[in-house]
């Protein structure tokens, strides 16, 4: 007997956004709940104690949390259209890049929350992480995953559908086609994606979204 | 199956390098351990983990495996038909992830946050940090273990070994600041667990002593203090 699906979500969260896609691409039935982050459910604090944080994966009543836990818990439990190769050192592999980009997030937020040379100290530290990505990660292939999107592809998925907004906000270029051609490809790629491209956040709302964070981040640094 | 070449590099002293070592250890696979000299980092490292020159590595012929508990799932994975590392059941997997990760993220900076405090205030803050980790570890210890003796049930699992490699420091902690971290009042549980931990056979070779560590805590901590301010 099926389960019910449940997902605690909140737009534009890119981390909500990993669930969203795998469920679309495992083509599981679930029910989306968008959390209000400034005024949190009983429900979330309850699926979610430790963290008080959104994704939570809610399956037969059961939680859990953290995105990356989530996806292996979903690639265990609905092995169709798989996220992960068979092989463990592939498997290995690819989940060495979802850690990286996870590990490596930081130096991109710090862009945005930052303003003049500390913004562009930020800005060179994150091109060199995009040009690991770009020669190490993924090399010639036409994704992360290899011929199809995987686990690597769904973490770093951000860089896809949201940098380019991150950026505009604020001011600032990281991701240029003539110096990171084969990731600029990939984005391209990755939003054609069936499953992805339905799920996508509107740029226009996200841009505003994110002009106004930066607006009162910036009213929040300058003296 | 032919003989396949397992090499890892690590250093003693190192807890991420102790995962890799006990995961191995379950599985009873023989390997060749390379000694990182502490301040240089071998030309094999760098050629290995050339995205964070950072040990342990792990190089199962001749392709090398980096960051701990990716190491660890990869033995599991690889040699599968050992004794399971991770339990068998999705959602107690997930559990244990969640918790693997936890310790990783927030439960092992507050440990190294202790070390790098200055001032009475700043320890104690990071000891309370410490302690009201280990309430939630305790937590989960009951919900995971079930009354058995570890996180991973009757034998040690992921997430055992995900905490367990810090107990060597957590006990150099609580002797060079005089006070007690893992108490068994506060947390029986996890209090027991330790204990059987460190007394594993997979774990009781690689496992350092605190004296040992100890000494290594108070040239490191000098090399650090002798070290010139890291130029920008």
């Amino acid at each position: 007997m099926e389960e019910e699906v449940k997902l605690l979500g909140a737009w534009p969260s890119p981390y909500s956004y990993r669930v969203l896609w795998a469920l679309s691409l495992k083509d599981i039935k679930y029910e989306y709940v968008e959390e209000d982050l400034s005024n949190k459910s009983d429900l979330l604090l309850k699926y979610n104690p430790v963290y008080k944080k959104i994704p939570v994966l809610v399956h037969g009543g059961k939680p859990i949390s953290e995105s990356l836990v989530i996806l292996e818990y979903m690639e265990e439990t609905w092995p169709q259209n798989p996220l992960l190769p068979q092989d463990p050192y592939d498997r290995a592999m690819a989940r060495f890049w979802a850690k990286f980009g996870e590990d490596k997030s930081p130096i991109f937020m710090a862009i945005f929350i930052t303003v003049g040379e500390e913004q562009e100290k930020a800005a060179k530290e994150a091109k060199e992480q995009l040009t690991i990505l770009e020669e190490q990660a993924l090399g010639e292939k036409r994704f992360f995953g290899g011929d199809k999107i995987g686990l690597t592809d769904i973490v770093l998925g951000w860089l896809a559908g949201w940098l380019d907004v991150i950026e505009e906000a604020a001011g600032l270029k990281l991701l240029e086609a003539e110096t990171f051609p084969r990731l600029h490809a990939w984005v391209q790629r990755f939003k054609e994606v069936p499953g992805i491209k339905e799920q996508l956040p509107d740029r226009d709302e996200m841009l505003v979204y994110y002009k106004q964070k930066r607006e009162m981040l910036i009213a929040s640094v300058t003296p | 199956m032919a003989e396949s070449e397992i090499k890892l590099l690590g250093a003693w002293p190192s807890p991420f390098v102790m995962r890799a070592r006990i995961a191995l250890n379950i599985k009873s696979i023989d390997y060749e351990f390379h000694q990182e000299k502490l301040g240089s980092k071998s030309q094999l490292l760098l050629e290995s983990n050339p995205v964070y020159k950072k040990i342990p590595v792990l190089i199962h012929d001749q392709k090398p495996i980096c960051e701990s508990l990716i190491i660890v799932q990869y033995v599991d994975e690889a040699w599968s038909s050992g004794p399971s590392i991770l339990p068998s059941d999705p959602y107690d997997r997930a559990i244990a992830r969640f918790w693997a990760a936890y310790i990783d993220d927030k439960w092992f900076p507050s440990l190294s946050g202790l070390a790098k405090a200055q001032g009475e205030e700043a320890k104690k803050a990071a000891m309370d940090q410490v302690r009201e980790g280990f309430l939630l570890l305790e937590e989960a210890f009951g919900k995971c273990s079930k009354g058995k003796d570890f996180f991973g049930g009757d034998r040690i699992g992921y997430l055992d070994i995900a905490l367990g490699c810090f107990l060597g420091w957590l006990r150099v902690s609580e002797k060079m600041n005089g006070v007690k971290l893992l108490d068994a009042a506060k947390t029986p549980g996890l209090a027991g667990w330790a204990d059987k931990f460190c007394g594993d056979d997979a774990v009781k070779d690689v496992m350092p002593e605190t004296d040992k560590l100890t000494e290594f805590a108070k040239i490191l901590f000098q090399a650090k203090a002798n070290a010139p301010p890291p130029a920008n």
